[in-house]
């Protein structure tokens, strides 16, 4: 499963936030070397980290990072086009367009680089293509280092490549547009042989007090059950039970969410 | 050659484009690499190969999936194991980036490296860019290509590393999916013949090598044409190169 994470219920994900940029600095910064980003106490931030950002997070079982990738409308703003323009061929059209959004950051923490995080980096990119059919975009553009090509053409997404390579940090890049739409989705899920909805959004939720890692991710378990609207109802319940109580712990008012009675 | 001068800059870069676009719809090999030399053509490169030297199971074999050489060069190359000492070999596990295989050269190289350089001027073949390739699939090798006036800029390097890498994916597949369809082998007997050949030795030779009579020798390549489904007897070397078939018939 992954979380789409947005402006909306960021709070029930600032653990998992900070993890993505700690990771995203390690990786972009430490091992490949790249010198643009910022750096703030061990974190990797840039201009694109803003309130229209989608974070697509693998959460392991304990809520800890598996893989991140960052999602955003090109309309507002767009790396490629800002920093790497000379990757789009010139008869290419704009990809600043409603229907387009851009992928970037796309990271497998270590132990899920190899064959044994290979669903976990598939179902990311099978959430992208349903986040885009929840929220109404077509096309999805990226770039991509040249020496991960061989991966690339065979990640599930059905892409073109929009121009000729360039060096850029370390190594050589291209850009690419994909494809979103359900046959998108169906060819990459026959191809993973994945049968259920990938990508999750928790309503907008702000946690009632303090959440310890285990309280979170049981939560989030069951959360992750329910229609989108028996959570809705479900942290409603919990609102006011709090409001009640004066409980400020989320654990305890998990009983709330498994036991409702519209679970059909 | 005589690529038009004034678009030097703008050509080639939409070749690449007109490749990419096309390549995932090559049928044959034969088809997606005469995409290929059009190409690269305009990068000023004239020969190139697409060599393995592993696989996620085996490490240290040796399968050249295809080449624009002379044919001769590489059955040497083969036939002389030059894979276990070629110093390219080792830096395809240590770099994703390509590099010019001229850099490789040192003032205290063993005796069959100097050879091996030694037979590459002779041969003519020019210096050229090594890219290495690490496929989807675990495996790793390399793109070669070369050429006497290879276009070395930036853009154009970058660009050629993404043809070469793209046109080893689908090498690779073709090359797999026909190697399945027609799940051949050969006999140990025609395999012996097969590589006899590779040197250059006659009917004549070979049945004396073996100690058969001429005319099984003539019989055994009957034979593998049919097997393989090829008119001539280079071609039926190419593809035994290819699967490699004779890496291990020569070992």
């Amino acid at each position: 499963m992954i979380h789409l994470v947005t402006a909306l219920n960021r709070a029930m994900y600032s653990q998992q936030l900070d993890e993505m940029h700690v990771q995203r600095k390690q990786a972009f910064i430490d091992e490949l070397g790249w010198s643009a980003p910022q750096v703030r106490d061990g974190r990797e931030f840039d201009e694109y980290d803003d309130d229209d950002a989608v974070y697509l997070l693998s959460l392991g079982a304990e809520g800890q990072v598996q893989a991140s990738m960052r999602m955003r409308p090109t309309i507002k703003g767009c790396m490629i086009v800002d920093h790497f323009p000379h990757l789009i061929a010139p008869g290419e059209p704009s990809p600043i367009a409603p229907h387009i959004w851009e992928g970037s950051r796309i990271l497998a923490a270590p132990g899920f680089r190899e064959n044994e995080g290979r669903m976990v980096r598939a179902e990311i990119r099978i959430a992208a293509i349903e986040l885009g059919l929840m929220k109404g975009f077509s096309k999805l553009i990226g770039m991509c280092d040249v020496l991960l090509l061989p991966t690339w053409r065979n990640n599930g997404w059905r892409s073109r490549i929009l121009g000729p390579p360039a060096p850029y940090a370390e190594g050589e890049a291209f850009a690419f547009i994909s494809e979103v739409s359900h046959d998108a989705l169906a060819y990459i899920c026959s191809k993973y042989n994945v049968t259920k909805q990938t990508a999750f959004e928790l309503p907008a939720f702000d946690p009632p007090g303090d959440i310890g890692p285990h309280e979170w991710a049981e939560f989030v378990e069951v959360a992750a059950k329910l229609t989108p609207q028996q959570v809705q109802r479900a942290i409603g319940a919990i609102k006011s039970l709090v409001a009640q109580s004066g409980a400020a712990s989320l654990g305890a008012e998990v009983s709330v969410l498994q036991g409702p009675p519209e679970r059909a | 050659m005589n690529a038009s001068k004034g678009s030097r800059t703008e050509a080639p870069l939409e070749r690449a484009m007109e490749f990419i676009d096309r390549v995932e719809n090559a049928s044959s090999l034969e088809e997606l690499t005469s995409w290929f030399a059009e190409a690269v053509e305009v990068f000023g490169v004239t020969h190139w190969a697409v060599a393995q030297v592993a696989d996620s199971r085996v490490a240290g074999s040796l399968r050249v999936l295809t080449a624009q050489q002379p044919s001769e060069w590489v059955t040497n190359y083969v036939r002389r194991h030059y894979h276990k000492v070629d110093p390219v070999v080792p830096e395809l596990f240590r770099r994703s980036s390509p590099f010019m295989w001229g850099q490789l050269r040192r003032s205290d190289e063993a005796p069959t490296v100097v050879r091996l350089f030694g037979e590459i001027k002779e041969f003519g073949i020019a210096d050229g860019l090594i890219v290495p390739w690490h496929g989807a699939h675990g495996e790793v090798g390399c793109v070669t290509l070369q050429g006497e006036r290879l276009d070395t800029g930036p853009r154009e390097m970058a660009t050629l590393r993404l043809l070469g890498l793209y046109y080893a994916e689908v090498v690779k597949d073709l090359t797999d999916a026909a190697r399945e369809e027609q799940s051949i082998t050969l006999t140990k007997r025609q395999l012996d013949c097969l590589s006899w050949a590779a040197e250059g030795k006659t009917d004549w030779e070979i049945s004396a090598i073996l100690g058969i009579s001429e005319k099984t020798v003539a019989r055994h390549f009957e034979d593998i044409r049919q097997r393989l489904n090829v008119a001539t007897r280079t071609q039926a070397l190419v593809i035994a190169l290819r699967c490699g078939w004779l890496v291990r018939q020569l070992g």
